[in-house]
């Protein structure tokens, strides 16, 4: 008899279960936002097509040097991107690209661009603004800069984008494009867009 | 929020805020949260409250397994996601948000998902009733809504003009003209690019979400704030006024971009209900007149399940309540060291409101502001037709991290002073030369803070501001100039700070 109620009352649990969509994370609904291993990806290949490059096979340790001040990600997509992502995408380019190899191989170092570095030197983070001469001999002869651009299809069902991200290293003195890079995927979801 | 207590309005919507995804309020509680704090001037934590929002926004299908719940039951089972123009507006709001923090090229893209959600309704509304398609593309192509958001497609300009992408910038003006001819000179004045500040102005409270009809099942909108044509005077500097037309009323858009899918369910269980409940009670009279329990029970259960049908046929009346009624866009060119700003609608003097020591924006790209009017549409007994005092005041009566008067930096409000800035070496400098606190360190100063549990950087406060200690609370993050809140806090005097902490000096 008991066990009959429990039965039944764990089957109306489940009727009830089901009608009220219980568990049902937004978290867990398709969307076509850029995700961390987009991101991942996407910094394994641009650093990888960067090491393999002509620009930077042609150069030796006694090479001119070059400093390359890092711009952070222009995103002309429609998905938006925090500050935080946008820098972090450059710097794990950085990272990845093996900074101080760079430097004792190639004589190349990455550097801030001026924008952050002021923010930097006014920076109340560690309490203290940093000296006026901090960074004064960085003295970039290219910049690294990024633009994030997107191809959107979407109804009221589907939506798909197709996010390319371009990179380009370019000569301050000349305006040369030295080397660029280009990454490209695209991501699709279903489902009632005002649902 | 008629007398522009922001503060208190977000401080209770943060307390009850839920942070599981699973909550059916997740969604609307950051939009309402959002919007309050974008309105009284904290820009940085309005753009991490709403990008959770966005996040949620950009997922579809996210009540795909609750629609039988939502029939069975009610509407009201579902996550609320908004309506199509609340969706629209809160991805507005996100890109004001950003533009306040001059991120232009995310501004750009939150407004493209504005646009993009209006466009699908247009697309879906012509599919249904056969209507012609899309318009024509627009000069270079890159216009390809049809929607008539005009504050949508405004703003989309303005941030592709900061991102000095011309022809975009310039598609999204046309556009604009295309439907609202009236907003001709502003649009001229935009293009021209000589503006370093955008002020979108905003009055007034949303429509009302209501359902009316038999067992509330018909969505109404009724408007709470009357629309009406009132231009937005401004002068700066005391200089010759100018008149703005209003760029967005809620109230229309309400009537034009909701998607009431469930319009037909909630009027066939209303129906079927009604039915069901009248033929179930008349089926039990007769079963009981005639002795016959099976007719008794079966009338029963009828009339029951058409109460409970009746019960689930009303609309859910959740809605963003916070929304305005009306918006307004003002392009200003601030050269001054500080400058004096005076709003006000026309016809309505309690939205009177003076916006004292403005700073010009950093050279670059402009920076914009958002700004809510206060007032309510009606006079009562409890409510003045004047503006509060502190609104019309002018001054500044407290030094703060953007307006630094050397009459006031002596001493920290803490301490019986009138500063409110944040406690740095060259704060305290400013107090030693003013030949206070000449013993202290920057540790000790901070330390005197800290005992009275205040705290001054938004990572300290989990990424949201909560109430300044100059109305009460702990915190010292400052609203931005151009506010609501900076006005409220700093153009008042407020009671002196009572210590909580003892054994301090």
């Amino acid at each position: 008899m008991k066990k009959g109620i429990g039965n039944k009352a764990a089957a109306w649990a489940l009727v009830f279960c089901g009608l009220s969509g219980c568990a049902t994370a937004i978290t867990q609904r398709p969307t076509t936002r850029m995700t961390a291993g987009d991101f991942s990806d996407m910094v394994a290949q641009m650093a990888n097509d960067l090491l393999n490059s002509s620009a930077l096979n042609r150069r030796r340790p006694n090479s001119p040097p070059w400093v390359i001040a890092v711009q952070k990600v222009t995103n002309l997509s429609s998905d938006v991107m925090t500050a935080g992502e946008q820098w972090s995408i450059m710097a794990r380019i950085v990272d990845a690209v093996s900074i101080q190899r760079l430097d004792a191989l190639k004589n190349i170092r990455f550097v801030l661009p001026a924008k952050q570095l002021a923010t930097l030197r006014n920076s109340s983070a560690t309490g203290e603004a940093l000296p006026p001469s901090f960074g004064n001999q960085r003295a970039p002869t290219h910049v690294m800069t990024a633009v994030f651009r997107s191809l959107t299809r979407a109804d009221s069902m589907h939506r798909t984008d197709v996010y390319v991200l371009f990179f380009k290293i370019i000569n301050l003195r000349t305006g040369q494009e030295v080397w660029q890079g280009r990454f490209e995927y695209k991501r699709a979801a279903t489902g009632q867009v005002w649902d | 929020m008629a007398q522009g207590e922001y503060s208190k309005v977000r401080t209770r919507i943060a307390g009850h805020i839920s942070d599981a995804p699973t909550n059916k309020r997740y969604l609307l509680d950051r939009v309402r949260l959002g919007v309050i704090t974008l309105a009284d001037g904290y820009p940085r934590s309005a753009q991490l409250i709403f990008q959770q929002a966005y996040d949620a926004l950009r997922r579809r299908g996210i009540n795909r397994d609750r629609t039988l719940g939502a029939i069975a039951i009610n509407e009201d089972t579902k996550i609320w996601k908004g309506e199509p123009f609340e969706q629209a507006l809160t991805m507005t709001y996100y890109a004001m948000a950003l533009g306040s923090l001059r991120s232009w090229d995310n501004a750009r893209a939150a407004l493209q998902n504005a646009l993009f959600f209006l466009r699908d309704l247009d697309r879906y509304a012509s599919s249904k009733a056969k209507a012609p398609k899309d318009k024509a593309l627009s000069d270079h192509g890159f216009v390809t809504s049809s929607s008539k958001f005009a504050l949508g497609y405004l703003l989309c300009a303005i941030a592709n003009q900061q991102l000095a992408r011309s022809e975009e910038a310039s598609d999204y003006y046309d556009r604009v003209l295309e439907i609202r001819p009236a907003l001709g000179p502003l649009v001229k004045t935009l293009r021209r690019g000589k503006y370093n500040m955008v002020l979108v102005v905003s009055w007034g409270l949303a429509p009302k979400k209501s359902g009316a009809g038999p067992d509330g099942a018909r969505l109404k909108w009724i408007p709470w704030f009357p629309s009406d044509v009132a231009r937005l005077k401004v002068s700066v500097n005391h200089l010759p006024s100018r008149y703005f037309p209003q760029v967005l009323d809620v109230n229309r858009m309400s009537r034009h971009y909701s998607w009431d899918n469930f319009k037909e369910i909630r009027r066939v269980k209303s129906l079927l209900g009604t039915g069901l409940l009248y033929g179930g009670v008349a089926t039990a009279a007769s079963g009981w007149s005639n002795d016959s329990d099976k007719v008794f029970w079966a009338g029963t259960a009828a009339a029951a399940t058409g109460l409970l049908l009746k019960m689930g046929a009303h609309v859910d009346e959740r809605y963003v309540d916070l929304f305005p009624q009306r918006v307004y866009v003002v392009p200003l060119q601030l050269t001054q060291k500080t400058s004096t700003i005076t709003l006000k609608i026309e016809g309505k003097p309690v939205t009177r409101l003076i916006l004292p020591a403005v700073p010009p924006p950093p050279k670059g790209q402009a920076v914009l502001r958002c700004l809510r009017l206060i007032g309510a549409p009606f006079r009562s007994r409890r409510r003045s037709n004047s503006p509060p005092v502190w609104a019309v005041s002018g001054k500044v009566f407290y030094s703060n991290p953007y307006t630094q008067n050397p009459e006031k930096i002596k001493l920290p409000y803490i301490l019986g002073g009138q500063d409110v800035s944040k406690p740095t070496e060259k704060t305290l400098a400013d107090y030693q030369q003013a030949g206070n606190l000449n013993h202290f360190t920057l540790a000790q100063l901070r330390g005197l803070y800290r005992a009275e549990k205040i705290t001054w950087t938004i990572e300290d406060q989990n990424g949201y501001d909560g109430r300044h200690i100059l109305e009460g609370g702990k915190s010292l993050v400052a609203p931005v100039p151009a506010s609501v809140g900076f006005v409220r806090l700093y153009a008042q005097h407020h009671l002196p700070y009572h210590r909580q902490s003892t054994g301090t000096q």
